[in-house]
């Protein structure tokens, strides 16, 4: 006990000393409190998205895997041919297949669509046409080789994403029952307004067969809807194509699916498997390819690509804390050990004296850490206090940075490209660690602050770090008291 | 009855140092004062520090009771056996004059009703005054540092006194005062007290002087004088 109360005593007898050795704890405190509490903000804002998310994933072709297999990634030059032989041998999957991968147990709910291109059957209909310049670097497409409107059908409510998260709604009508096999579909408003089309009129389309034959069929419009989507092109089949959105067109799969199949027309099926939360859809990668998926396929899903690239700036953030906080470790460490190494000589007759009057070395070296503990405990407190305090606007002040500095970069790149940079790219100013919401669109919202960032596990942390930093003084104080001779210390005096 | 007792000792600081000590013998009993006197580097010093258990003999034997000093331990020996007043005091500069002893009575391990109390009241004893007693010893006189230190060497009442110049540094009067404090000790407390000393007189009020000379006549020249 007395030796607790001798090494508090011993602290305030020797109050520069102290005060230096705690400066130093205060500023590793600090800096690693920082780092923790960013590194721990992006976990947090990570897992609390993703939880929040609705996960929606997708069978793909694993088009980066089929290269390789083709020899695409061989030093010798690749084969192009049997490249393609490899990517035309390898089709989506079949409604059944896709099913099939349904059952896995981590699978909330599954629908599906499928996708028909076609143009104009009559002269009454005309697809709207984009004002965007079709003239694109890399070779121009020309838009009378491309279909003038894509038909999509879909097995279910909940498949009609656009519809359930409100970036669609009608306006007239109502969507077509769900399964319903009648050719009823809905169409857009500027399609609409732009043929003088109204609820219950009829348009006639052209789809092509497998034999190459146009085939006509007729649907009735049961609905018009209107669409908060700026997204003016859209990917089909691979290859980005000056599409717009006013042009789709939406039915029932089961209708579309009865054309298809009386018309001898092959649709594109996509399947769409949603999923309770994120460690469900890790599950799912995992079954899936244990039911029978072959390697030549992947999981991707677009939400958890989109808000993992949303976290950018703050885990390019915690990046930099973490080597920051390594960088002030070391030199802190190595300037606490120096510190304590002179600290110690210092006290040499101290050490002297307390031994010829029989106080055990391991006893004095005891001694010597009780006042390291206390002075970095008290160091590591304060330390603790200013980096709670100053973490959440540190921390938002630089992710702020962070995203100017992408914004910019990606302006930059905008610019150079003659694009237009006003896209809805890192806009975001939500608080807390809200999760973008929407996911269509080529841009994505980045997470522009944090609300909270020091919690109990930094504050354990930096209590082990502190323990660490304590123990390594400790080890050398106590080797460098074991290694003194008293009577050398007292003789060397005299 | 003889509480230290040394047999043959031989000791010299490294192997091929001259040897301080060679053959020496003496037993120290309880409740008498020993007064070590010999000329400067002799080993007056040395034989205090063997008797302290801060240096081992090189060949020969110190028994403390019945045990030989180098089976025990050291700083459990100090810390409750012995009391030591080094030359140089040896005190912690930033702790008061109270400070250092109650440190040697709660070093000892020992059970003392008021620490604070006993230590001002040993203080007294040896002729500081109460408000000396709560000074740093740094801001103390030589002579009161010294009397500090012979306070923290008595303080735990530990059986043997070993007093290396316990008055080098003090007026006769006071040097009266200690040695009678000694004598006390010795004499009605059954203390065993060394004291290595320069001084004729306090060797005069020593119950036994012992002369110690070179190394290799020690054995010889050993006297008793007031036996």
């Amino acid at each position: 006990m007395y030796v607790v109360k001798n090494a508090l005593r011993n602290i305030s007898r020797a109050k520069g000393r102290n005060i230096l050795f705690g400066i130093i704890v205060l500023i590793i405190a600090v800096s690693a409190c920082l780092s923790l509490s960013i590194r721990e903000a992006a976990n947090t804002a990570k897992e609390e998205g993703l939880s929040e998310l609705n996960i929606t994933g997708n069978i793909t072709l694993n088009t980066d895997k089929l290269m390789k297999n083709a020899g695409g990634s061989s030093s010798e030059k690749p084969d192009k041919s049997d490249m393609k032989k490899a990517m035309q041998g390898a089709s989506s999957l079949s409604l059944s297949k896709l099913e099939k991968y349904a059952k896995c147990e981590s699978v909330k709910d599954f629908y599906y669509t499928t996708s028909v291109s076609a143009d104009s059957g009559s002269d009454d209909l005309e697809a709207v046409e984009s004002s965007s310049d079709s003239n694109m670097p890399g070779g121009s497409q020309d838009s009378s080789d491309q279909s003038d409107f894509t038909i999509t059908g879909y097995s279910s409510d909940e498949a009609m994403t656009d519809f359930v998260d409100g970036t669609s709604t009608i306006k007239k009508g109502s969507v077509f029952e769900e399964n319903t096999s009648e050719n009823q579909c809905i169409i857009s408003s500027s399609l609409a307004t732009y043929n003088d089309l109204s609820v219950g009129d009829k348009i006639k389309l052209t789809a092509t067969d497998d034999d190459d034959n146009d085939v006509t069929f007729t649907l009735t419009v049961c609905g018009i809807y209107k669409t908060s989507s700026s997204s003016q092109s859209q990917s089909a089949g691979g290859g980005m194509m000056n599409f717009d959105s006013s042009n789709n067109i939406y039915m029932s799969y089961k209708a579309l699916n009865n054309i298809c199949e009386s018309d001898n027309i092959t649709g594109m099926v996509n399947g769409t498997y949603t999923f309770k939360d994120y460690s469900a859809y890790k599950k799912f990668k995992t079954e899936a390819h244990d039911a029978g998926l072959s390697s030549k396929y992947t999981v991707t899903s677009q939400d958890v690509n989109q808000y993992e690239q949303s976290l950018q700036p703050l885990n390019n953030l915690s990046k930099f804390a973490t080597i920051f906080m390594i960088i002030v470790l070391v030199i802190g460490c190595v300037i606490l050990f120096v510190l304590t190494l002179f600290n110690i000589r210092d006290r040499k007759y101290e050490i002297g004296a307390l031994a010829a009057i029989g106080m055990k070395k391991k006893t004095i070296a005891k001694q010597f850490i009780y006042e390291l503990i206390a002075v970095t405990f008290a160091a590591l407190v304060l330390g603790t206090a200013i980096g709670g305090v100053t973490s959440v606007p540190i921390t938002n002040s630089l992710l702020s940075s962070q995203i100017t500095s992408q914004q910019e970069d990606n302006q930059n790149q905008m610019q150079q490209f003659g694009r237009e940079s006003g896209s809805s790219s890192s806009d975001s100013s939500s608080s807390g660690t809200k999760a973008p919401s929407g996911n269509t669109g080529g841009g994505s919202s980045s997470v522009s602050s944090v609300s909270s960032a020091t919690d109990f596990k930094v504050v354990l942390e930096l209590l082990g770090i502190g323990m660490i930093l304590t123990l390594l003084s400790g080890g050398i104080a106590v080797a460098t008291v074991m290694r003194y001779d008293t009577l050398e210390i007292l003789t060397d005096r005299d | 009855m003889s509480i230290l007792n040394i047999e043959n000792l031989t000791f010299a600081y490294n192997s091929s140092d001259r040897k301080v000590f060679d053959g020496f013998s003496q037993s120290f009993d309880e409740g008498r004062i020993y007064a070590i006197v010999g000329r400067s580097g002799v080993g007056k010093t040395t034989l205090l520090s063997l008797l302290s258990g801060l240096t081992s003999p090189t060949d020969g034997k110190i028994y403390v009771g019945e045990k030989d000093i180098s089976s025990i331990d050291k700083y459990e020996y100090r810390s409750h056996d012995v009391g030591v007043v080094f030359q140089g005091y040896n005190l912690l500069p930033k702790l008061t004059a109270a400070e250092n002893v109650i440190l040697s009575m709660d070093i000892s391990g020992k059970e003392f009703a008021d620490k604070k109390a006993y230590a001002v009241s040993l203080l007294e004893n040896v002729g500081l005054s109460e408000t000396e007693t709560d000074r740093p010893v740094v801001r103390l006189s030589g002579g009161q540092q010294q009397r500090v230190a012979i306070a923290r060497a008595i303080s735990f009442n530990p059986r043997i006194i070993l007093a290396d110049e316990p008055t080098g540094n003090l007026d006769g009067e006071t040097q009266d005062e200690i040695m009678a404090l000694f004598r006390k000790l010795a004499h009605e407390e059954d203390k065993c007290v060394i004291i290595v000393t320069h001084s004729p007189q306090v060797a005069e009020a020593a119950d036994q002087v012992i002369a110690i000379e070179k190394a290799s006549r020690n054995k010889e020249t050993e006297k008793a004088i007031n036996s």
